[in-house]
């Protein structure tokens, strides 16, 4: 799960809409959503690259959501649902908590995977793993095992914070598409293992966190 | 033979211009719709040799009709009818029934007609009785092609023998424009027949269960059936002729079809052993066979007839040797005797060829066999088929003693090898019910071995039973998100041919875990608890790998647990140092 950086918003329209907000409406509000739900997922998908930002399987094009797509604002195409953007994804409140009392809070979207966000549900969250924190880094509290391509808590963190953090990868379900994950890493690693391809010369348009470790642990072992 | 009335309607005098307009609309008696929106202006390409009526069409915009569309609705007989109208007032209504050949004649008269009014420019009063006349002539000849329709009837050809090639569903239920090509692809060596053997699979809901049903009710022309009521839906049937060729014929349920389909076809449903009051009739031996409706217990019926047949035969050849053997020297004994044995070793009982033939392979593994030795007096001591298990003990009542899964096969596998059916339509709707994964594994070799000429449909949830088949062999089918509607997912790359080099996904060379995942779409290889104990796994071994230990104790500790778990989990190292 890479480093989010939210700053960047393209959605001006609707933050500071979400500025002024003393109340927010709710969020099953349908009005409020046909104006700001396509603005807020399509700026999530331009700064996660098109990727889920917990499991970093791929949703969209990068190119569809770019920079260029936008106006005064206001994604450009406004008369679309999520469907049209992307496959299986949408808006998640990274703490179903204080969904209630401020439904459209930018600090608290991710847009993610939908099985991810069915399954995550309204869990209990600890921001220990909340991507776009300052603290947050991802090779400090995060190791990949590469058998099973499994993401797991650093071992070398005290046990207590090690389970903080292994807690929230179940909650996220980072490691709910470890397979497919498997399956596209394994690709990649077996052309590098037959020295059809240097790491270098592998690129990889999801997934990006588990591949670089999987570069730093197979270079180490090389060692 | 199909029914279609042209109304050439009308040939209307505009009056003040003295300009005639010809319309033409064409509608059919039948349910053959082709359109029934306005008023048509047909170009019948059909006519189109014919120059006088070529130039009576010549006002004509459309095209609607075209040859082909008459020799695949198979209309040989039209109805045409006008209204001849002068100055508005209508002067004469022709309603004529021919063939063809006689609506040509008929056209290009009334053409002439049209002619001759409009040159003389006067109310055609004579013309009027002279069509009063022609009428009548008309409703004899009528008569005599009705004698016709009759005597072609006769003539109509049954189909059978064949195998599915293709299912199109215009519109049915979830299916809208649903195609399946039912043949080999291209570089297969069966390239261009109809498939042996087909395996349906999909998400609940998808339709498996329907695209079953619409077979069944094509083979059983069952015109009454819902699911059929669109009538554009079609089956193509390969056959083989008298020449021995390969014909493709497009077979349309609602249709008028010159063919009667006549094939034998047997359904075992999903739920045959739990269908309440199935019909005590006997088992057909061809044509439709349906274990929804009937009892697949029936079929004992025939092996019974042979056993019986074969007692008495065994006994004619035991009364040869007992008189024989009374005067027989004991050099003439042994050679009755060996005869004897010779006989009863070219021929084997009935019951012993099912169970070494068919069903004694299967209940070894439920520990089983099928008892052999059957000694009765009438034919009521042998109501039903006697098991026992391998140490000889015979078991009671077989419907209380056998598990749901013995019955299965024994349901299933009876009828087929005891009507050893050919060039049948085999469909088995959910096989691996009650069944444990190393029977399903056999199942499909198995039952398409008791009838190796038949086309087998076989619709599963079951990965193991989905890798007994061919890539090709395989539909897949799922919701398209986008339409709403089912769509067949297709394994080989569309941009190229269907060839056997083209196909991507091949469930023969997948483990069962990845016939899940990769075929049936499965995300996950277990459930939230494993992926939870890898992780545990994982950090040991990471754990492990580091080195970090308070104590050798603790390592150790480690270590056994790591074992443990590893196991338990079977953790999938990625290369054997690892391990």
């Amino acid at each position: 799960m890479k480093k989010i950086n939210k700053t960047k918003i393209l959605s001006t329209v609707y933050k500071k809409w979400e500025n002024k907000l003393e109340e927010h409406p709710k969020y099953n509000n349908s009005k409020v959503r046909k104006e700001i739900y396509i603005d807020i997922a399509t700026n999530l998908l331009n700064i996660q690259g098109g990727l889920c930002a917990y499991t970093e399987i791929f949703l969209c094009n990068k190119n569809i959501v770019d920079d260029n797509n936008w106006k005064a604002g206001r994604f450009k195409k406004q008369n679309i649902t999520i469907k049209d953007i992307c496959k299986g994804g949408g808006l998640d409140h990274f703490d179903a908590s204080i969904k209630k009392e401020k439904a459209w809070l930018w600090d608290n979207f991710f847009f993610v995977d939908t099985d991810v966000n069915n399954k995550k549900s309204d869990k209990e969250v600890d921001s220990i793993l909340k991507p776009d924190t300052k603290d947050y880094d991802e090779y400090k509290l995060l190791e990949y095992n590469i058998d099973e391509h499994i993401f797991i808590a650093n071992t070398g963190l005290d046990i207590q914070t090690q389970k903080r953090v292994n807690n929230m990868i179940l909650t996220l379900g980072i490691n709910q598409v470890k397979n497919v994950r498997k399956e596209y890493l394994e690709e990649k690693i077996l052309d590098i293992e037959l020295k059809y391809k240097t790491w270098e010369q592998t690129s990889v348009f999801q997934f990006l966190t588990a591949f670089e470790m999987c570069k730093i642990t197979m270079n180490n072992e090389k060692i | 033979m199909g029914f279609a009335t042209i109304f050439l309607n009308k040939i209307i005098n505009k009056s003040k211009n003295d300009d005639f307009v010809l319309k033409f609309t064409r509608e059919t008696t039948d349910n053959i719709i082709i359109s029934r929106s306005k008023n048509f202006t047909y170009l019948i390409e059909y006519f189109e040799n014919t120059d006088s009526v070529r130039k009576m069409l010549m006002f004509a915009k459309e095209t609607k009709i075209s040859k082909e569309m008459i020799s695949k609705y198979n209309l040989s007989h039209f109805n045409i009818r006008a209204d001849v109208i002068w100055a508005d007032e209508k002067i004469n209504v022709i309603n004529q029934e021919d063939t063809i050949e006689g609506v040509l004649l008929e056209m290009k008269r009334l053409y002439d007609l049209s002619q001759g009014i409009l040159n003389n420019k006067t109310k055609p009063e004579k013309v009027m009785s002279e069509q009063k006349k022609e009428v009548e002539k008309k409703e004899v000849e009528k008569k005599e092609v009705e004698k016709k329709e009759v005597n072609n009837n006769s003539k109509i050809k049954i189909l059978k023998d064949f195998k599915l090639s293709r299912i199109y569903l215009k519109e049915i239920n979830q299916f809208y424009k649903f195609e399946v090509d039912l043949t080999y692809p291209k570089g297969h060596k069966k390239e261009g027949k109809p498939l042996d053997k087909v395996c349906l699979i999909g998400q609940n809901g998808t339709g498996k269960t329907s695209i079953i049903r619409i077979i069944k009710a094509f083979i059983e022309q069952n015109t009454k059936s819902k699911i059929l009521e669109e009538s554009k839906t079609s089956i193509e049937l390969d056959y083989t002729d008298f020449s021995n060729k390969t014909i493709t014929h497009t077979y349309y349920i609602n249709k008028f079809n010159e063919v009667k389909l006549e094939q034998n076809f047997i359904n075992f449903p999903a739920d045959m052993l739990s269908v309440p009051n199935k019909e005590n009739r006997p088992i057909p031996t061809s044509g439709i066979i349906d274990f929804d409706i009937l009892s697949a217990q029936k079929t004992w019926e025939f092996i019974k007839k042979n056993i019986i047949e074969y007692n008495k035969q065994e006994k004619i050849e035991r009364e040869k040797i007992l008189k024989n053997a009374l005067k027989a020297t004991s050099e003439e004994l042994l050679k009755i005797t060996t005869e004897f044995n010779n006989w009863k070793e070219k021929n084997h009982s009935p019951v012993e060829k099912l169970a070494d033939e068919c069903l004694d392979r299967f209940f070894e593994k439920f520990n089983l066999k099928v008892k052999t030795k059957i000694d009765f007096e009438e034919e009521s001591d042998i109501n039903y088929l006697k098991i026992e298990n391998l140490q000889k003990q015979e078991l009671g009542n077989l419907e209380e003693v056998l598990s749901s899964g013995t019955k299965q096969v024994l349901h299933t596998a009876m009828p087929l090898y005891s009507l050893k059916p050919e060039n049948a339509i085999v469909i088995f709707d959910e096989p691996e019910r009650s069944l444990y994964p190393d029977i399903q594994k056999e199942i499909v070799d198995f039952y398409t071995s008791l009838s190796p000429k038949s086309q087998f449909f076989f619709a599963t949830h079951s990965p193991i039973i989905a890798s007994a088949f061919e890539p090709w062999e395989i539909v897949e089918i799922r919701f398209d998100s986008k339409t709403g509607k089912i769509k067949q997912e297709l394994w080989y790359d569309t941009e190229k041919q269907r060839h056997v080099d083209n196909y991507f996904k091949d469930p023969r060379y997948l483990s069962w875990d990845d016939i899940l995942m990769k075929i049936y779409g499965m995300k996950e290889d277990g459930n939230s608890e494993r992926i939870e104990k890898l992780m545990e796994v994982a950090s040991l071994k990471s754990k492990l790998e580091k080195g970090n230990f308070s104590s050798e104790e603790e390592k150790q500790q480690i270590f056994k647990e790591f074992k443990k778990l590893s196991k338990l989990v079977n953790f999938k190292f990625r290369d054997e140092k690892n391990k």
